[in-house]
């Protein structure tokens, strides 16, 4: 339960402010000027926020949709993403935020019709981009708070030539549930094997509930797409995958999945360093881990053997057009 | 190490008495008992900021574990004006704002929370009360300098209500900033024990063989880093390291042990 909300001075009366905070009777409100003097103050303490996080509603002036990396995509030509919230609700001890953030506190972006319209303006520009949700935070797992999502599917489903990616380990699907499917959005599904996401994905709904949220999903007409990003090298990865695979693909349909995409394991070097510092008992990180271009991994070998195989898995269920490696 | 600065020694008292701590000689007055160190700074935000910065200087880092530098707890603790909250109300603080150079800081509210209010750190008593504010003198240069040697989220400032605007501030009442910490002690104790627990939460790994390796070999700076991870690796992957193995009472130099410790955790099992 959130115990404390800090609020941008100049959205205080905003509406979806006075509702957010409706949600939280007994939470401290605080104002600020500009959210960043709360969420980039130095000396902060990402692990023992993490344990109590506050929400930060703030206004975002400007970048409301940035390209995405150069190789970051599933077919599209051109691709965008866009955080209307930053941090997570979930504990997974591989996410970057950890190492990007200073903060464990959640910022919501309130002004999302400006999200929205410099979404419609970038379309005007391009020919089917892709814009991505869930790089900065989940997409779902907040939506009871925020209904971020419902406001902006609206809007896609008017946007013919956009195209939505949700991303997401969240089972938050009651919302889309009660409204008929897009053809322009995809909700992707993230996942790891079921003893990795025990061990590193704190508060993450089970592999399980997901397939299931998933397959309720599916059966409704929404497009799916599977995310297997990061890959955790350990010595009994195939049998792992197999059996994820096996899992999901007894529930769901693969002939009629969008897309599947995987990536292995790896963090630049700042942030693996900071998350080190911060949890220096986590065994992913006191693994023998090397450091290429700025970037912490398993290596080039390992790596490679980690995605031939589970490439080579997936392609036992999954048309290999469809499959997209991340790097 | 639980650090406490207070303006002075009639608030501070209580304390002393308390937690049972002992006089040392130091610039400023200065109590202590194990891991507890209480300094009293005098009135003033920059009295405030040069008590905390020697107090910080006390702890200077033994270990390269960042954690263990900078897990120590600050904690401002003393009385302060309010419009209009009660006389004897106690808080924390969430927002410290200094009158004088408009600075702010948020301190993090931790929880189980003491009721939290802003706080206006002003330079010389103000003759009005400014609304939904405490009014102190100290806080502002405290957490200045006090975050400097810890995580925001473990530099806390606690202030009780000692005026208002039925009962203005005419001139500081010793006795009565005395009995206000006093008849808030059981609070300010908890709240205490609990910063104390959240800085424990930090210490995961106990590496403190790495001063035996140390003092046995020697080490340089950017060796010291590299040994400490080492032995946090070794933790992790093997089993807590609670004496120098034998295989390497042998071992000539501080390149041996730091590549036998680097093969030991790198053979490992690395299943999550």
């Amino acid at each position: 339960m959130i115990q404390t909300i800090y609020i941008e001075d100049s959205i205080r009366e905003h509406p979806r402010t006075l509702e957010i905070c409706q949600r939280y009777p007994n939470a401290a409100l605080i104002s600020c000027e500009r959210y960043t003097s709360v969420f980039n103050s130095n000396s902060q303490n990402f692990r023992l926020q993490k344990q109590q996080p506050s929400l930060i509603l703030a206004n975002k002036h400007k970048g409301h949709v940035l390209p995405t990396p150069p190789d970051y995509g599933i077919g599209g030509d051109s691709n965008f993403y866009f955080s209307h919230m930053l941090n997570c609700v979930y504990d997974c001890r591989y996410c970057f935020l950890q190492g990007m953030y200073r903060s464990a506190n959640y910022v919501v972006f309130v002004n999302y019709e400006d999200f929205l319209s410099e979404i419609q303006s970038t379309t005007e520009n391009t020919d089917g981009a892709w814009f991505f949700s869930g790089y900065d935070c989940d997409s779902l797992a907040f939506e009871p708070v925020t209904g971020f999502m419902q406001f902006a599917l609206e809007r896609f489903r008017d946007m013919p030539n956009a195209n939505l990616e949700i991303r997401t380990k969240s089972t938050q699907i009651r919302g889309l549930l009660s409204q008929p499917a897009i053809n322009n959005c995809v909700v992707a599904f993230s996942f790891t094997p079921e003893n990795i996401s025990q061990a590193l994905e704190h508060k993450v709904p089970s592999v399980q509930k997901r397939i299931l949220a998933m397959k309720k999903l599916q059966n409704q007409g929404w497009k799916i797409g599977l995310r297997f990003d990061p890959i955790i090298y350990t010595t009994t990865l195939k049998s792992e995958y197999r059996d994820l695979f096996s899992s999901i693909f007894e529930s769901i349909d693969p002939t009629i999945i969008h897309s599947v995409s995987y990536g292995a394991f790896r963090l630049p070097k700042p942030f693996f360093k900071k998350m080190v510092t911060l949890y220096p008992e986590e065994k992913l990180f006191a693994m023998p881990l090397t450091e290429h271009q700025s970037q912490v991994s398993f290596g080039e070998d390992t790596e490679e053997e980690c995605l031939n195989i589970v490439h080579k898995e997936l392609a036992n269920f999954i048309d290999e057009n469809i499959i997209y490696p991340c790097s | 190490m639980l650090n406490l600065v207070l303006a002075t020694k009639t608030e501070a008292e209580p304390l002393i008495e308390e937690l049972k701590l002992k006089h040392e000689p130091a610039p400023f007055p200065f109590y202590k008992k194990d891991q507890v160190s209480l300094i009293i700074s005098g009135i003033g935000k920059c009295r405030a900021a040069a008590a905390s910065a020697w107090l910080g200087g006390l702890g200077a880092p033994t270990s390269v574990n960042n954690h263990q530098n900078k897990s120590g707890c600050w904690l401002n603790i003393g009385i302060a004006g309010h419009l209009d909250a009660a006389i004897g109300t106690i808080f924390t603080a969430h927002k410290v704002l200094d009158h004088g150079c408009d600075k702010v800081w948020y301190p993090p509210r931790v929880s189980p929370p003491l009721e939290s209010e802003n706080l206006i750190t002003v330079d010389k008593p103000l003759t009005t009360y400014i609304p939904n504010q405490l009014h102190d003198m100290e806080a502002s240069g405290f957490i200045e300098t006090a975050r400097m040697f810890s995580y925001a989220e473990l530099v806390q400032c606690i202030k009780v209500v000692s005026d208002n605007a039925d009962q203005p501030f005419t001139k500081i009442d010793t006795h009565l900033a005395g009995s206000l910490i006093q008849d808030n002690l059981s609070s300010i104790l908890l709240f205490m024990d609990h910063l104390q627990e959240l800085a424990n939460s930090l210490n995961t790994l106990d590496t403190s063989i790495s001063e035996e390796f140390t003092k046995k070999w020697k080490f340089s700076a950017s060796q010291k880093v590299i040994l400490e991870r080492l032995l946090q690796r070794y933790n992790v992957l093997l089993e807590p390291m609670t004496a120098i193995p034998d295989e390497l009472s042998h071992k000539g130099s501080s390149k041996d042990i730091l590549r036998w410790l680097n093969q030991s955790v790198n053979n490992a099992s690395h299943s999550i």
